[in-house]
């Protein structure tokens, strides 16, 4: 039934005369939820609600020509394409959570500014005084290791359902844009809290910008990206540019560009329901259809409500973001490490050439040909995404049959490994050596946290455990009260003692109360000194001559270690 | 039982109520987490302070504030003295955290009154990088949560003994020694510079008459009050527990049977390394255990 405005002048009065109060509420509660849905009166949600078919002509459609936000959306999906399978929703994840990216940014831009002075003490100032602070921030970084996650998996996905296939590879290759956009998203951002972490795995990342040849260019390129030879003042400037207005915007506008493309050509279906070279993502038959309302925007809707749930509890009660102590360019922690995205080149970085070389007994070829940093940390990765931008167009394979394509997804399977093998390379657990009695410090109190060690097993102990004292590896007797100072102490008489490089090895730990609630703990290493045929050295009198290694670090009652 | 749809829009409503919940338990439990960390942070701001300290201060300072004569004053207590002189003398109106953080960030320009009755060489340098020092300010910060930690963590604790080691000196004053713990240090082992770990026992039986290396010390305490009075007795003890802190601390003062007992000529077969590996307080308590030996 269609109902008519009064004729001639509408008047609340007449209509109510007219049509009486109850018929008049509902005409323009009506005419309201029109509006709102850009179509959709209230007769037809009251239909949507109840899960009955839309009438003819459908003006459920109508949000998607009328409306804005559902214009870019297609009004019906393959029934093939709307369970898990094939697609994962991990393009979906991955716009959610540049969404939720987006909004928790600029809460926390509130409270930044970036400058070495202040950003520090900012991040203090969200963390200790502003309410969801502590929040807002994990939700921010759990987001951001998730979206790469989610852009790393939708690019695998695409890969092994061959969907960047004709005619999709310029969708592709927006895709890997997207994916290099996301990747420095997350690590401009990684700088910004200004700790020691950050300091450092930036450092690290860009240390490879000056390789780019000629070395001119180089020098450019990290000038250009630093601001100055070294990270400093200018630095976080241009990083924090490129991390809320920079790169934000080009991802958005890219991302339109590959949404566009995603809808022009079809979500592309499942390889096995074609037959071999059709593409008929476009032609969906009328009983296929899945309709987007209401359909898959409840669907989508609950993808997007599991999301924010993730993010919120894991955020509130399993993840808290890192903040280590404030950035020192005179101090390199011990392993540092890029980003874990970065990791594989890190690991490259590494040069798994020059590692074979060496393993294998063959001599390294001169730096003057053979440029290690210009080759593994510019050249090669440059080449990956050259690769990877143009391989659609290289794949002459026109079948998207997991049958058909053994030789690639045998390829796809190897890159995987290899990338995985270079991430663990690229950690400190591989090929990193420093001296035994520097180790051995960093196992049980690193300065910084460290990668492999955390906050070192010195840290774990209760303030109260920590009874004043001197405690010999040689002799030991902790006090019957403190089990997990014994515990440590243990472990470090068994670490201190097994080390083939510390000789007859000991340790000395020293604990002093330097103040009300300030406990001083200091480790004292010593061992045999060797000479060149690993005889002991001696003094005049024939005695060996023990070498030294003393670190100390303070302990506040208040400042819970491993649990701050 | 639901249709797809329904079965969606249930569980979307659990995440949802979820999620409602989860925040309303932050949002309630926020005002303490934001207290806690603002101690956690605090806490690890003396850490560093207490580090930046004992690299930078301590030379002039103290380790413990107490002041090096010729160098620098004391800290503790005397800047939160000289703080309160100050305000009453001067009528100084900044606050005491403003003080020490002006003070450690431009240092002292003239001397100042505070014991004007020593003599330092050098005047305050500049520490913050303001004034061409070497610290940041947030270290010339943590500094100062560390000094007023003198102050605000209540009375400094009792400088907590260290390890000493006895080495070979005969003259270090012992404490009273503990019979019970010298005889678990009689057993327990020691690694020895060789590389084997050994006990005081592995050498010495402690019955009569058995040589496993050294000498039997069954009756020791007997035996040593006889040896000083031995005419060919030339260490310097007077008393059975000085000859066996000698044969501990110097055994090639005196070696009995030289033709069993000696490596070389004039060397003991015993170690002479094992004073380096005690304190004063394991010394002290073997000799107590072995003067039981009677």
């Amino acid at each position: 039934m269609a109902l008519r405005w009064p004729e001639p002048i509408p008047t609340l009065q007449k209509e109510v005369q007219q049509y009486g109060w109850r018929r008049v509420i509902f005409m323009h509660l009506d005419e309201l939820v029109t509006r709102v849905t850009a179509g959709i009166p209230l007769t037809e949600v009251r239909n949507i609600i109840r899960g009955e078919p839309p009438p003819r002509p459908n003006p459920r459609v109508k949000p998607h020509t009328e409306g804005f936000i559902l214009h870019i959306k297609p009004s019906f999906y393959h029934e093939a394409v709307t369970r898990l399978y094939p697609t994962f929703r991990l393009g979906l994840l991955s716009f959610y959570l540049f969404l939720i990216e987006t909004i928790t940014g600029i809460f926390l831009m509130i409270f930044y500014t970036p400058s070495p002075l202040v950003a520090y003490e900012n991040m203090l100032r969200i963390l200790n005084n502003v309410p969801f602070g502590q929040l807002m921030r994990d939700v921010h970084r759990l987001g951001a290791e998730a979206m790469v996650v989610a852009v790393m998996l939708h690019m695998l996905r695409t890969f092994f359902t061959a969907s960047y296939k004709r005619p999709r590879q310029f969708t592709w290759a927006t895709g890997v844009i997207l994916l290099v956009f996301t990747l420095f998203l997350s690590f401009s951002g990684y700088l910004l809290p200004w700790d020691q972490l950050s300091y450092w795995a930036v450092t690290i990342g860009t240390s490879m910008a000056e390789a780019t040849p000629p070395p001119a260019l180089g020098r450019i390129v990290n000038l250009i990206l630093r601001g100055a030879p070294d990270i400093g003042a200018a630095g976080l400037l241009r990083f924090y540019l490129l991390h809320v207005i920079f790169l934000p915007l080009l991802l958005f506008f890219i991302f339109f560009v590959h949404y566009y493309k995603v809808v022009r050509h079809g979500l592309s279906l499942p390889p096995e329901v074609e037959a071999v070279g059709d593409d008929t993502a476009r032609k969906v038959p009328p009983e296929k259809r899945v309709p987007y309302i209401p359909d898959i925007a409840i669907q989508e809707a609950l993808w997007g409500i599991g999301l924010i749930a993730f993010l919120v509890i894991g955020a509130a009660f399993f993840y808290d973001a890192p903040l280590e102590q404030h950035a020192d360019p005179l101090n390199t922690p011990l392993h540092t490490t890029a980003p874990w995205y970065f990791l594989w080149l890190q690991g490259l970085l590494k040069d798994p050439f020059l590692l074979a070389l060496d393993r294998l007994g063959l001599p390294r070829p001169p730096s003057t040909i053979y440029n290690s940093k210009m080759i593994m940390g510019v050249i090669l990765p440059g080449l990956i995404l050259f690769f990877l931008l143009i391989m659609p167009y290289l794949d002459f394979n026109i079948s998207r049959r997991y049958s058909h394509r053994r030789k690639a997804l045998v390829a796809g399977l190897v890159g995987v490994s290899a990338w995985t093998l270079l991430t663990y390379m690229g950690t400190p657990a591989f090929a990193v050596t420093s001296s035994a009695d520097v180790e051995v410090l960093q196992e049980f109190m690193p300065l910084n946290p460290d990668p492999l060690f955390g906050e070192g097993k010195v840290r774990t102990i209760p303030y109260e455990q920590l009874v004043p004292g001197t405690y010999d590896t040689r002799s030991l007797q902790p006090p019957a009260d403190a089990p997990r100072l014994a515990r440590v102490l243990e472990d470090l008489k068994r670490r201190v003692e097994t080390d083939p490089h510390l000789p007859q090895g000991y340790a000395i730990v020293r604990i002093s109360e330097v103040q009300a609630g300030l406990k001083r703990f200091e480790i004292t290493l010593r061992w045999l000194k060797l000479d060149e045929h690993h005889q002991p050295v001696r003094d005049e009198q024939g005695n060996p001559v023990f070498q030294e290694a003393k670190r100390a670090i303070y302990l506040h009652r208040d400042s819970t270690h491993g649990g701050g | 039982m639901f249709d797809l749809a329904t079965r969606r829009i249930i569980g979307a409503t659990v995440l949802m109520l979820a999620t409602v919940i989860t925040i309303g338990m932050v949002w309630l439990t926020e005002e303490q987490r934001m207290a806690r960390y603002e101690a956690i942070h605090k806490g690890k701001a003396i850490e560093n302070g207490a580090l930046l300290y004992e690299q930078y201060c301590a030379t002039c300072h103290g380790p413990n504030g107490e002041g090096v004569p010729g160098k620098g004053p004391d800290l503790n207590p005397g800047v939160f003295q000289h703080y309160e002189e100050l305000k009453q003398t001067q009528n100084y109106a900044n606050s005491l955290r403003n003080f020490i953080k002006l003070t450690i960030a431009a240092g002292r320009p003239i001397r100042s009154t505070y014991r004007a009755d020593e003599v330092y060489a050098e005047p305050m340098p500049t520490w913050s990088q303001d004034f061409g020092g070497p610290l940041r300010p947030d270290q010339i910060e943590n500094l100062v949560e560390f000094i007023l930690n003198w102050q605000a963590a209540g009375p400094t604790p009792a400088p907590t003994p260290s390890f000493e080691a006895v080495g070979t000196d005969l003259t270090k004053p012992l404490p009273p020694g503990d019979p019970k713990r010298g005889e678990a240090l009689w057993n327990q082992e020691v690694k020895q510079a060789s590389g084997a770990a050994a006990s005081c026992k592995a050498c010495h039986s402690l019955k009569p008459g058995e040589v496993i290396v050294g000498p039997s010390l069954a009756g020791i305490a007997t035996t040593a009050a006889q040896r000083i009075q031995a005419p060919d007795y030339k260490g310097q003890a007077k008393t059975p527990e000085e000859y066996i802190r000698e044969s501990i601390q110097q055994p090639n003062a005196y070696i009995v049977e030289p033709d069993k007992y000696a490596a070389a000529p004039g060397v003991s077969k015993m170690p002479a390394t094992l004073g380096n590996q005690m304190s004063v307080q394991d010394l002290a308590d073997l000799i107590a255990f072995l003067m039981t030996l009677k």
